[in-house]
């Protein structure tokens, strides 16, 4: 037979499949743990263009000194799996500066979103020789300043993600220095690219940690193929490539949704009663304790926690009042759905209640019937896979990199407590008597911060992940701030504290100075603090800036997405007034304003822009009396 | 040898019934050396054998591979996972 008659046969069963079939099929298929030739089939599907083009796309250049080249497939499905079509390019074998100088090389033209240097020199997955103490400190610290010196040179060239593996420290041979060396190396490198904005180190020391030093390797692959991994580690490298890029795209999930009979804890608690179920130091109740470890975890790490489950209200509610072993207590859950309504339905009023969008929230349930489902029926939502065997589902969670951040701020660890007190807040409210006196009760502080060192990763955080209260949807990185600033802007945080809490950072703006009119370039709020006059407050002190520097209108730029429209009736209500798009009515503001607007990440800015127009004399409203405003 | 056949069907996304003894990275373009690596995995996977270094690179042809499954007792069996 010819080579030909292979390659037509080739993609047909593939294609066959319809999308939603197609989208059914991988995520069952990644329930379980498929082998690689599994994976390598349902790439195939994931390939297929009618599947791949309702992902968004995303391109990945991977410089390596190994080959990495068969991870492709296991990126491509653990990418599909959060909706992403990855298309992956790799560096030729061994060289990890050349295309990065090589201005005529393919890396550039590639325009990669995120680029992987997955290649400390002396071997990537932990091949070091030992020796002289001294001489392998040298090579170390030559290593550490060759992986500082490509990002930097790649920062200069790419405004894509930089995704840096660190050193794998190896396994101690007896008398060796390698492994303190290498320890240093790695704190080295993690301080010396702090400042190189877009980076995010991946911890594979750690993974091979996981992975087991002495066998993550198959000898065979390696010395045939120079292949430093197995096949079977792949899924988790691509995650832990996936986890910040994700997050770098404002899409990693922020709330995890928990299910509650049979998954945290056994049986049925409206059948057996608080003393039946099982949770507790012994098996079955261990594994669930586990599970209700692992929850929490997520939530000291700052993610929101919700309760979506079928059952009697205050059945549920008296095991995380009331049972001398659970973990999860009543003040860690932010929300709560208890009812016998469909699941999916819960889960938007979850969403709802929450301020959080369907694609911010992860569900997990024992139950496949009702994953399958909600697959089906929200396939926003990410819907955690769970095997058959409950006692491996901790040790898979605590795998996750789905509600990854790029750097924890101490904003991000606060979250989870903060929206479970924003809960008791709404609790709150429906007693109080009128909004006005429920809003004063909070006793709402905020604090003006012109931007620093210290809150530019928030700052760019903010702008990232911010979809609801966003005018214009700029996602400025650290390093767009900087150009912006350098260009004589100005960029303002609020921080914002109640008597529940301390929000932190929750609000940004960019103003950018002209004559007559001063532009707002970007005006955010976290949904955290929204509905309370927060936004208002925030505006009528940007104004009052602009005016006291002599400005005689500020001018709002308002581009429509997804779910902002509320900040656009913000403006309307706030005293603006539309101009039109830029080149019509609004151009004048933008000649006032300076160069042209600062382009996105994806280089949309620009396009759907709306100009909305305010007169300094007369608005806009002043900060609401209940908020107090410390500057 | 059926097993066999789908096994490589599926490791290259070629048709099951197209492949013969005589098919190797010649014939079938997607069979390069990363490919072949995928392919020893599912054969080990799928026929419960382990191969050595040696005979990892000595594989070019279903016809090979055959031979190997056959003096390590397996070839003739047919189940594998794919049968």
């Amino acid at each position: 037979m010819s080579a030909s008659q292979l390659e037509l046969a080739a993609p047909a069963a593939a294609t066959a499949l319809l999308p939603d079939a197609a989208h059914r099929r991988v995520l069952e298929a990644l329930e379980g743990e498929p082998t690689p030739a599994e994976y390598e089939r349902l790439a195939s599907i994931v390939r297929a263009p009618a599947v791949a083009e309702r992902a968004r796309p995303i391109r990945v250049a991977v410089l390596a000194r190994d080959t990495l080249q068969p991870i492709r497939p296991f990126l491509q499905v653990r990418a599909f799996r959060s909706g992403l079509a990855a298309h992956a390019w790799f560096g030729p074998q061994g060289q990890l500066a050349e295309p990065i100088l090589d201005p005529d090389g393919e890396l550039h033209p590639f325009a990669a979103d995120a680029i992987v240097l997955a290649g400390p020199p002396h071997g990537d997955f932990g091949v070091w020789e030992d020796g002289d103490p001294a001489e392998v400190e040298q090579r170390a610290a030559a290593a550490v300043r060759l992986q500082v010196e490509l990002c930097r040179a790649l920062r200069e060239r790419s405004g894509a993600l930089l995704l840096v593996h660190n050193f794998v420290v190896p396994l101690p041979r007896a008398g060796g220095q390698v492994c303190e060396v290498l320890r240093g190396a790695n704190r080295e490198l993690t301080r010396e690219l702090a400042p190189v904005p877009d980076v995010a180190i991946v911890d594979v020391d750690a993974l091979a940690d996981r992975w087991g030093k002495g066998r993550m390797r198959d000898e065979r692959l390696w010395h045939l193929g120079r292949i430093p991994l197995r096949y079977d580690l792949l899924p988790e490298l691509a995650e832990a490539w996936l986890g910040p890029l994700r997050a770098w795209l404002g899409r990693s999930r922020k709330c995890l949704v928990l299910d509650c009979d049979n998954l945290l804890w056994g049986g049925v608690v409206g059948e057996v009663g608080l003393e039946g179920i099982a949770l507790g130091p012994t098996y079955p109740g261990a594994v669930h304790l586990a599970i209700q470890r692992e929850a929490l975890a997520l939530f000291e790490r700052g993610i929101v926690l919700a309760v979506n489950s079928r059952n009697n209200p205050a059945d549920a509610l008296e095991v995380f009042e009331r049972h001398p072993h659970a973990l999860l207590r009543p003040e860690h859950i932010a929300a709560w759905q208890v009812n016998w309504d469909a699941k999916a339905v819960n889960m938007r009023r979850l969403a709802s209640e929450l301020g959080l969008g369907l694609e911010h929230l992860a569900f997990l349930d024992d139950d496949p019937r009702e994953r399958a489902l909600m697959r089906d029926v929200l396939p926003e939502v990410l819907t955690l896979e769970v095997a058959p065997d409950l006692g491996t589902l901790p040790a898979r969670l605590a795998r996750l990199t789905d509600f990854d951040v790029l750097a924890i701020t101490s904003e991000d660890r606060r979250r989870g407590r903060e929206y479970a007190a924003r809960r008791l807040r709404r609790e709150l409210e429906a007693r109080a008597e009128d909004l006005e006196s429920y809003y004063a009760s909070l006793g709402t502080r905020v604090r003006l911060r012109a931007e620093s060192p210290e809150s530019r990763a928030r700052v760019a955080q903010l702008l990232k992940k911010t979809n609801q209260f966003n005018l214009a949807l700029r996602r400025h990185g650290e390093r767009e701030l900087e150009a912006l600033r350098a260009r004589g802007c100005e960029v303002w945080g609020l921080e914002v504290e109640d008597r529940f809490g301390d929000s932190g950072l929750s609000a940004v703006a960019i103003l950018e100075p002209g004559q007559p009119a001063w532009r707002l370039e970007s005006f955010l709020v976290s949904c955290r603090v929204l509905g309370r006059g927060v936004e208002q407050a925030f505006l009528a002190e940007m104004a009052g800036r602009a005016r006291s520097l002599g400005a005689a209108r500020l001018v709002a730029e308002f581009r429509p997405g997804p779910r902002n429209a509320p900040a656009r009736e913000f403006l309307m209500r706030s005293g603006f007034a539309p101009l039109g798009a830029p080149g019509g009515d609004g151009r004048g503001a933008r000649d006032n304003g300076g160069p042209a607007g600062a382009e996105g990440p994806g280089g949309e800015a620009g396009e759907g822009i709306e100009l909305w127009s305010c007169d300094l004399a007369a608005g806009p409203a002043p900060a609401p009396p209940w908020i107090e405003v410390l500057r | 040898m059926p097993a066999l056949r789908q096994l490589v069907a599926d490791v290259f996304r070629v048709d099951p019934d197209a492949v013969g003894p005589a098919d190797s990275p010649e014939t079938i373009p997607a069979w390069d050396s990363l490919q072949h690596f995928a392919l020893v995995l599912e054969l080990e996977e799928r026929f419960g054998i382990q191969l050595e270094t040696e005979e990892i690179e000595k594989l070019t042809t279903v016809g090979d591979i055959q031979r190997l499954l056959d003096v390590r007792g397996v070839g003739s069996a047919g189940e594998g996972g794919a049968a």
